[in-house]
């Protein structure tokens, strides 16, 4: 039986698994920990991943390896096969990010050295290109940034448009045009999404997921101000900051511990943990608000992401608002329960095909 | 008792002489595109009893367009004023309360001048100005901040941690409370409603700063603006919300030098940013009207200053439920009826239905703006800050 390895890269961490062709269903499962690529590393932390890339290699035959790459900028728009010219283009985005692409390429120079199957790369803001103009816009002169590539994608398009397609095959609606969906992400780095057919018209992520709701560790929407103001009278640089505002904050700020969306709502009972439910449940809310506002209209939510069954936590104050705004309104949620892995190896199999 | 009032708005000084408590107009008028890249020269309008004067004036800054503004009024011999009521945009933790100003409080003003980097400096420098001028005339400072006390803690609230949240007072403020509140209190008299049952959502559409105020029970609890006035919708030369993310890629671009990165953030961004041309909508409604080769341009600019304005307004809208009003104020919200129209488009789901003719044939203010089958009512107001600030002049002095 073949199969499909799938590969998510996240900062720090390599999770892959494996799934059989003919099912979709999960062989195995892994994370390898503080995963480094020969880009960032010595030689060492190399040999490891190497021995665990080979040692899938002799337990598999596989049919193609799909990575989940987190940024794509204008240039994919869809999935792709891996070929010179893919390669090229994502050389081309270093600039546009100049951490993450780097990483990517080293890791598929390490897969190439190990594998002939195909790979198949999907990119989180393939779904977020042709985001409106108004929407992706923000109000500064893009002379000041040396780059016309200064505008707002989404960071969870995998998701938000597998929900989609879920809720279009099932059956779920008669007009796949024209429903007015809002899926919600919920993932240590939240995001929610208008969508009007198949088309996003809305996201609450930015130019980089530092902008929307607020995350596990992720400050969400802050004033601008803050961060002139901590300069202004501390001895930090940027880099300090930037920690600051993406590792430190957000729920972990907000309860004083490392913690999770899910715990926060599951496992945490006290004063903190309240109140920072409460800041989540009005900040989506706004969100829906926004969705409302530019949809015009509302037929589906979905709740998707690693946390997706906070949900059911969420879906109550949602529902209750929605229908403050219009009574004659009948929606039950929809749960996906897939994970992102699933999602590309189940796409590749249908590109397969 | 005659109030003189002065409000400094980051590109405009407006000023009333209001007999109190009569709260009757003696002399009102505005500074308008004081030191703004517009298509327009900057002037002044001067009202008094024997009707309206505009004159053409440069004016680099605040200081200059008071100096013309005090000229006109001693032309008139109504330069002797019994107090002066100075509009103050962020109190800050310091000044959480409408206050005189005595000389406890010129320190403490200094602490809160760059919390609004085009707002407050003007402010600051002009009560100096007025202390010198008229050491013997009481002043008064009516801060922005203090209607939006009641916003709740969860709406307030930055995801950071705590000791850099208390170290530095960083949370939601909310600006043009002044604005807002008399709004609130203009419509419910209007539409003779309880103030304690009304619900609204106060759009105060400035042609320089803009801001959204959700409105509960007669009581501000959200303000699209934040910690200061730069976060929110876009503006004349205020970004409006932006990635953290940008700011930190514009001070590395910039190495590290703040007062640049806040130059470009506060006074080149906007409207002004995007269009190149001018920092006022209403120069951008009319190139879009003129057939360009840059009018594609043009039509994106005022697209997303609506879109901006049309999520916000769907937020509140959501988190209220039972709105009794959508009100327009401020120069843009007042005279820009097409703004008023694309922001109310398409809005059915929240039952909120404008009349394009009552919206273009309006003339008096308030106004019902709505269709007769709108279950929000769409109001234009027309704000009277210096009005507000006289009444609490008055209310402190007494």
């Amino acid at each position: 039986m073949n199969k499909i390895l799938t590969l998510n890269p996240t900062a720090n961490n390599l999770s892959y698994a494996v799934f059989s062709t003919d099912t979709n269903r999960i062989t195995s499962n892994e994370i390898i920990e503080n995963f480094r690529t020969r880009h960032n590393v010595g030689a060492d932390d190399i040999e490891n991943v190497l021995g665990i890339f080979k040692k899938l290699k002799n337990a598999y035959e596989l049919d193609a390896i799909a990575i989940r790459v987190t940024y794509g900028g204008e240039k994919f728009k869809n999935p792709v096969v891996l070929d010179e010219d893919v390669k090229n283009k994502l050389e081309s985005l270093i600039p546009e990010a100049p951490l993450h692409i780097p990483f990517i390429i080293s890791l598929i120079d390490e897969l190439l050295n190990t594998f002939i199957a195909p790979i198949f790369l999907f990119f989180e803001t393939s779904f977020f290109v042709e985001l409106p103009e108004k929407e992706q816009l923000y109000a500064i002169d893009t002379d000041e940034m040396n780059s016309s590539k200064i505008r707002k994608y989404g960071y969870h398009g995998l998701y938000h448009r597998h929900g989609c397609k879920e809720i279009y095959q099932t059956g779920r609606t008669t007009d796949e045009t024209q429903d007015n969906i809002i899926s919600i992400c919920l993932e240590p780095r939240p995001e929610v999404a208008g969508i009007k057919g198949e088309e996003p018209v809305f996201v609450t992520s930015g130019t980089t997921p530092m902008e929307g709701l607020i995350g596990d560790r992720f400050c969400g929407d802050i004033d601008p101000k803050l961060i002139i103001e901590i300069l202004e009278n501390e001895e930090w640089g940027t880099e300090k900051i930037e920690t600051i505002l993406t590792q430190k904050s957000g729920l972990t700020a907000m309860i004083d511990h490392e913690t999770t969306l899910e715990e926060v709502f599951t496992v945490e009972e006290n004063e903190k943990s309240k109140f920072a439910q409460r800041i989540v449940i009005y900040e989506i809310l706004k969100s829906i608000g926004s969705c409302l506002a530019v949809l015009n209209g509302l037929d589906h939510i979905i709740f998707s992401g690693r946390y997706e069954t906070i949900g059911n936590y969420i879906f109550p104050e949602i529902i209750d608002k929605v229908k403050n705004v219009t009574s004659d309104i009948e929606i039950n949620p929809f749960y996906l329960n897939h994970t992102v892995k699933e999602i590309i190896s189940e796409e590749t199999i249908s590109l397969l095909k | 008792m005659n109030i003189f009032v002065l409000n400094c708005g980051s590109s405009s000084l407006k000023y009333k002489l209001i007999q109190m408590p009569e709260e009757k107009e003696l002399v009102a008028g505005e500074a308008k595109r004081i030191a703004s890249e517009t298509a327009k020269s900057p002037w002044i309008k001067y009202t008094n009893e024997k009707g309206t004067r505009e004159i053409n004036a440069e004016m680099e800054n605040h200081k200059e367009a008071f100096d013309k503004i005090i000229q006109l009024l001693k032309e008139d011999n109504y330069e002797d004023f019994d107090a002066i009521g100075h509009r103050l945009v962020h109190g800050g933790e310091k000044i959480e309360e409408d206050c005189r100003v005595d000389s406890s409080i010129f320190n403490i003003l200094e602490e809160v001048r760059d919390l609004a980097p085009i707002h407050n400096p003007p402010v600051i420098d002009l009560i100096r100005l007025c202390d010198k001028i008229y050491p013997h005339t009481p002043q008064f400072v009516v801060t922005d901040t203090s209607f939006h006390n009641t916003i709740p803690d969860y709406a307030k609230t930055y995801a950071i941690p705590a000791w850099i949240r208390e170290k530095y007072n960083f949370r939601k403020y909310g600006f043009h409370g002044i604005s807002h509140k008399y709004i609130t209190n203009e419509a419910v008299r209007y539409l003779n409603i309880d103030k304690n049952k009304f619900n609204c959502v106060s759009c105060h559409l400035g042609s320089g700063g803009a801001s959204l105020c959700a409105v509960k029970n007669g009581k501000s609890v959200d303000n699209t603006m934040g910690f200061s006035p730069l976060k929110g919708l876009i503006m004349s030369t205020r970004t409006g919300d932006i990635d953290p993310a940008i700011i930190l890629k514009l001070l590395k671009k910039n190495y590290g030098d703040y007062d640049q990165v806040k130059q470009i953030l506060n006074k080149e961004s906007g409207i002004i940013g995007l269009s190149g041309v001018s920092s006022d909508i209403r120069d951008i409604v009319k190139k879009i009207d003129t057939a360009n080769s840059r009018s594609h341009s043009y039509r994106v600019v005022y697209d997303a200053y609506i879109w901006r304005i049309k999520k916000y307004l769907g937020s509140y809208l959501t988190l209220l439920g039972d709105v009794d009003a959508v009100i327009f104020t401020d120069t843009i919200g007042e005279e820009v009826p097409q703004v008023r129209e694309d922001v109310c488009q398409n809005m059915d789901i929240f039952s909120l239905q404008i009349d394009p003719e009552k919206n273009k044939k309006q003339k008096q203010y308030p106004a019902i703006l709505s269709k007769n089958n709108s279950n929000i009512d769409i109001l234009t107001v027309e704000t009277k800050e210096e009005l507000q600030i006289a009444r609490t002049t008055y209310n402190l002095i007494n």
